[in-house]
């Protein structure tokens, strides 16, 4: 068993760019900015555990050196209430020059496309009223989520899932930091179960460590399904026999209780569609509700009413089926 | 030559006050006590539900003395300057006609909502009053506890009750006398029942259903029931059943409740009722455009689009329903009771996945997915001391962490 001391992730998050695994060519094209001492602006669109807030890190500290915390002002669009707070603490950073012998200052501006476009563009002046002190470097999931006129003030980095030999690199580094035993099931397992998100998959190992020092692919599992609830299946199948009310409860219990996100939940019930017992063109029918719904969500609809409006869909094609 | 009912058989006198015996009495001692100088407290605070007579009270009470009558509304900005005067002149003097010896009966209706309440400069101005007067004063108010101790502490406080239908009933009878309606004793049980122990809502009423009409009978009665908080049940029960658009959006209006209350409370309830999946989807399809149109309500601040929003919630919701209803007990939306019971574990899952997000470089969004069901894991079987350490977590955030796993 291993002593879990500190959080894998932060513990083996690349220090330098060199270190980073996978997205070669993104790699070396910012290696040459941080050569040069000059960045452009930046958007690093792609999806979770990819690597783009540790790249934005590792630039900082590489320009930065040992200074780097305070000439990097990190920003999170969805927690940072509203594009005000944002513009504020913008402000206030970039008023004052660079510590230190350093070009500029960085802004990484975390899940941008969590911004309404209003706010995007009132960003977009933002960045542009201090462009001779500061870099932003805006990472997101989607580029399509932002607009237009910041996505041409910026260079495009779009980060790829991981591939298996790179998450498995990784792994075998981790394993021999911590001096543990990784069977090559339990490998496969955690390639399956990130499914190209690298922090995914160093939180599985560590969450699976802590059962045994030698890991097989039975902890992996276990851990992969401990840590994603089974409820959302649970709920669909609850409305699709017809207890409508259970299902609505158990929704709640999503909701409040555990607190997810409407757009996660929908997003695991449209990956679960195609698992559930249903005619095909049925499963169809549900994935092009269960869109209708979710683009509600996107508009600012109430979570809680659109989920159920969704279940009671499912709970008329339970009916038909039944 | 309309004249309200409850104006026009207002008591003159403190006997005529239905059902308040004990009250009266009180009252009654206290104001006698004035004639013997000031007794040891200045004030008297009425106290009690609404339409239970304080009012009338005070009012009784200077008529049947021969006092002349202040009356101010606490809740009035521009009476706190007149409090102020009447603190230094007024309820310090005597009257203008009877000289020193006539006395001003100061009331103060509303003193549990003073204007002025955030700097207090309300409740200081009343409590000067309180002090100098030499004229006797009524503080009126539905809640006594909302008054500032000190303040409830220098007045003699006395109870109104809610009224017994039997007494509220007896009241209607006598009305009906002297208005010559004839009235089943059923039509005016029903309307006293509806009340709650409220006899100005009820003699109002009675006023609503009589106008017109010489007999009353228990048919005449149910149309009016009388819209309170309690009847949000009623209303949800015949919107369920109402049959056309109109109707629904009738008894919507009739809720008076702000939109996103009134959806919450229709959705909650409504969908319950439903037998049929396909009126089920009807109903739910309705109740999300409903929805919809709030949140382009507020988003856009076009609160034009608040109507269309209320007739897909009533109207869209009522004509949705095709198969039968079966009988549900109603409840009040349940997020929010949810809400309530669940707010301290959500602070601390929020408490926590702040402090991950600001270790780890994510938003406390992504930390609550990402982070915490792994770290309930790890600390659940080792531990995880270091982590926990790592993230100065609290006993309690560990214990949330190891219940999640």
């Amino acid at each position: 068993m291993v002593e879990a001391e500190e959080i894998w992730v932060e513990k083996y998050r690349p220090r330098k760019l060199e270190e980073i695994v996978g997205q070669r060519e993104i790699i070396s094209r910012l290696q040459s900015f941080v050569e040069k001492k000059s960045l452009p602006h930046m958007l690093f669109a792609g999806p979770a555990g990819t690597g783009k807030t540790t790249s934005a890190l590792c630039i900082a500290r590489e320009l930065f050196g040992d200074g780097w915390r305070q000439n990097l002002l990190e920003l999170n669009a969805s927690d940072e209430r509203g594009i005000d707070t944002i513009r504020t603490k913008v402000k206030d950073y970039a008023r004052t020059r660079p510590i230190g012998d350093v070009p500029c200052k960085i802004i990484l501006l975390d899940e941008s496309d969590a911004l309404t476009s209003d706010a995007q563009h009132a960003l977009r002046r933002t960045m542009e009223m201090y462009t001779r002190t500061c870099r932003f470097i805006l990472d997101c999931n989607y580029s399509g989520r932002v607009i237009e006129p910041i996505q041409s003030r910026c260079t495009v980095f779009r980060f790829r899932r991981l591939s298996e030999p790179e998450i498995s690199r990784m792994l075998k580094r981790i394993t021999r930091g911590e001096k543990l035993i990784l069977t090559e099931g339990a490998i496969k397992a955690i390639i399956y179960v990130s499914e190209g998100d690298m922090r995914r998959a160093i939180n599985v190992l560590q969450a699976a460590a802590t059962f045994k020092k030698k890991v097989d692919e039975k902890e992996i599992y276990e851990v992969s399904v401990a840590a994603r609830p089974e409820e959302v299946r649970q709920m669909l199948e609850l409305a699709l026999a017809g207890k409508f009310e259970e299902a609505r409860s158990k929704l709640y219990t999503l909701l409040i209780d555990q607190g997810l996100a409407g757009e996660d939940i929908l997003g695991q019930v449209h990956r679960e569609i195609f698992n559930l017992n249903l005619p095909e063109r049925t499963k169809v029918e549900l994935i092009d509700k269960t869109g209708e719904f979710d683009f509600r969500l996107t508009e600012g609809a109430n979570e809680r009413i659109q989920l159920e409006a969704m279940l009671a869909h499912f709970s008329l094609v339970g009916k038909v089926r039944g | 030559m309309f004249e309200l009912w409850t104006e026009k058989y207002q008591p003159r006198k403190l006997r005529e006050l239905a059902g308040q015996g004990q009250a009266v009495k009180t009252m009654l001692d206290w104001a006698n006590g004035w004639k013997r100088g000031r007794p040891k407290k200045s004030a008297i605070l009425l106290y009690g539900a609404t339409g239970t007579g304080k009012t009338a009270a005070a009012s009784a009470l200077a008529h049947e003395l021969g006092w002349d009558l202040i009356e101010l509304n606490a809740s009035d900005k521009r009476t706190l300057q007149v409090i102020r005067k009447v603190a230094g002149t007024a309820a310090t003097t005597g009257t203008l006609f009877a000289g020193a010896s006539g006395k001003r009966l100061v009331v103060l209706d509303e003193a549990d909502n003073v204007y002025g309440t955030t700097d207090r400069g309300g409740y200081r101005a009343i409590a000067e009053l309180l002090k100098q007067t030499r004229n006797p004063v009524v503080l009126i108010a539905n809640d006594q506890y909302k008054i500032p101790w000190e303040i409830r502490g220098a007045c003699l406080a006395i109870n109104f009750r809610r009224l017994t239908t039997e007494t509220i009933v007896n009241v209607l009878k006598r009305i009906c006398r002297a208005e010559r309606v004839e009235a089943e004793p059923q039509a005016l049980r029903a309307i006293a029942e509806a009340a709650k122990g409220d006899l100005r809502s009820t003699i109002n009423d009675l006023q609503t259903i009589a106008m017109g009409r010489k007999r009353l009978t228990a048919r005449d009665i149910t149309p009016y029931r009388r819209d309170r908080e309690a009847n949000i049940f009623d209303v949800l029960r015949q919107l369920a059943y109402a049959k056309n658009g109109r109707e629904a959006r009738e008894l919507l209006w009739r809720l008076d409740r702000p939109p996103d209350d009134a959806l919450a409370w229709i959705d909650e309830n409504i969908p319950r009722m439903l037998i049929e999946p396909a009126d089920l989807v009807r109903a739910y399809d309705a109740i999300s455009r409903a929805d919809i149109f709030l949140t382009r309500a507020r988003r856009r601040r076009a609160y034009g689009m608040w109507g269309y929003a209320g007739d897909m919630m009533s109207a869209g919701v009522a004509l949705s329903r095709e198969g039968k209803l079966k009988f549900v007990r109603f409840q009040s939306p349940s997020p929010i009771v949810r809400f309530a019971r669940t707010r301290a574990s959500r602070g601390v899952r929020d408490s926590i996945a702040r402090k991950v997000a600001a270790r780890c470089h994510v938003s406390s969004k992504e930390a609550r997915k990402h982070y915490l069901p792994y770290l309930g894991l790890i600390l659940k079987h080792r531990g995880g001391a270091g982590i926990a350490e790592e993230l100065e977590l609290e006993d309690a955030e560990k214990e949330y962490l190891v219940k999640l796993a």
